[in-house]
């Protein structure tokens, strides 16, 4: 009885995975080839919550809030934002492929084909199921994450501090650089 | 070794699985950084790449070493890193936006001479 139970689980968590390995393709695939580039912001929300969900299967729930968090919460709504103030052809269908097309389409391919052989040959090691993962608690994350990981974890706050400015830097209006814009376009024109 | 042993996916998922999934991913990321022409859409596409990049480690820790937590730890500072990649990138995207008037690839060539 025990068996069958165990059995079921890895069923189960077996279907989920392909349907969300086929949602999170698709939705990869539209990110890149929607029309729209506002609804290519929202596949690319897709597309992260299914890696979330592969997260959890993983057994790796901490990261798998945090990539929500960090990632839709953040990541997406600031693309939105960029979108909103660049303001360019919102709802209308362009032209988004460049002429190099044909060209991405061969390397990405071949390196997709290069991947598969190297999957094919390498023996990996490891646990042989997914079942066999143990959970990691948050607390011992946490343990490890500041005690051992203390001196990485300040140079990534101090990274993001530099970002935070850097980002300031560049996207605050200067009204020197309005100027040079405008004698620019009257010496243009 | 077998050619062709690691291909036995049988209805336990293994490391294989998750593999074959993110390099698909990686590949759709790598095709969208070389042939799209939108500026955000490109910086969606590395969002893409990282993500993979992101199962790749998180499996690997998952299942080579399951009493560690090195590709987790890992997974964290690539996503605060992702986290600040975005945000620079979008105040370069606005810049060049303020002084072209144009998030086309295509019509920035400031730096080509």
């Amino acid at each position: 009885m025990k068996k069958w139970k165990k059995r079921s689980k890895a069923i189960l968590s077996f279907i989920l995975f392909v349907i969300i390995s086929l949602i999170l393709i698709f939705s990869a695939i539209m990110v890149i080839s929607a029309k729209n580039i506002v609804h290519s912001a929202f596949y690319l929300a897709v597309t992260l919550l299914c890696t979330a969900i592969f997260f959890i299967l993983l057994r790796a729930q901490y990261l798998a809030a945090v990539q929500i968090l960090v990632y839709i919460g953040a990541v997406v709504v600031l693309i939105l934002f960029a979108l909103m103030l660049t303001r360019t052809a919102v709802g209308q269908s362009t032209n988004i492929s460049s002429k190099q097309t044909v060209f991405a389409a061969i390397v990405s391919f071949l390196l997709f084909a290069a991947l598969s052989v190297v999957f094919n040959i390498t023996n990996m090691g490891g646990l042989d199921s997914v079942s066999q993962i143990n959970i990691i608690s948050i607390k011992d994350f946490a343990n490890i994450l500041f005690s051992k990981y203390a001196l990485p974890f300040e140079v990534a706050s101090v990274l993001l501090l530099a970002a935070l400015v850097g980002s300031v830097v560049l996207a605050v209006r200067d009204k020197r650089d309005d100027k040079e814009i405008k004698q620019e376009d009257n010496n243009k024109a | 070794m077998v050619i062709g042993m690691q291909w036995q996916l049988g209805i336990d998922l293994k490391l294989v699985h998750f593999l074959v999934v993110s390099g698909v991913l990686f590949c759709i990321g790598i095709f969208g950084v070389l042939s799209r022409r939108h500026l955000v859409q490109i910086l969606m596409s590395i969002e893409l790449i990282l993500n993979a990049v992101l199962i790749n480690l998180i499996a690997f820790s998952s299942f080579t070493t399951p009493d560690e937590v090195i590709g987790q730890m890992f997974a964290v500072f690539v996503i605060v890193v992702a986290a600040a990649e975005v945000g620079v990138g979008l105040a370069i995207i606005l810049s060049v936006y303020r002084r072209k008037k144009s998030v086309d690839i295509d019509n920035i060539n400031i730096l080509k001479w």
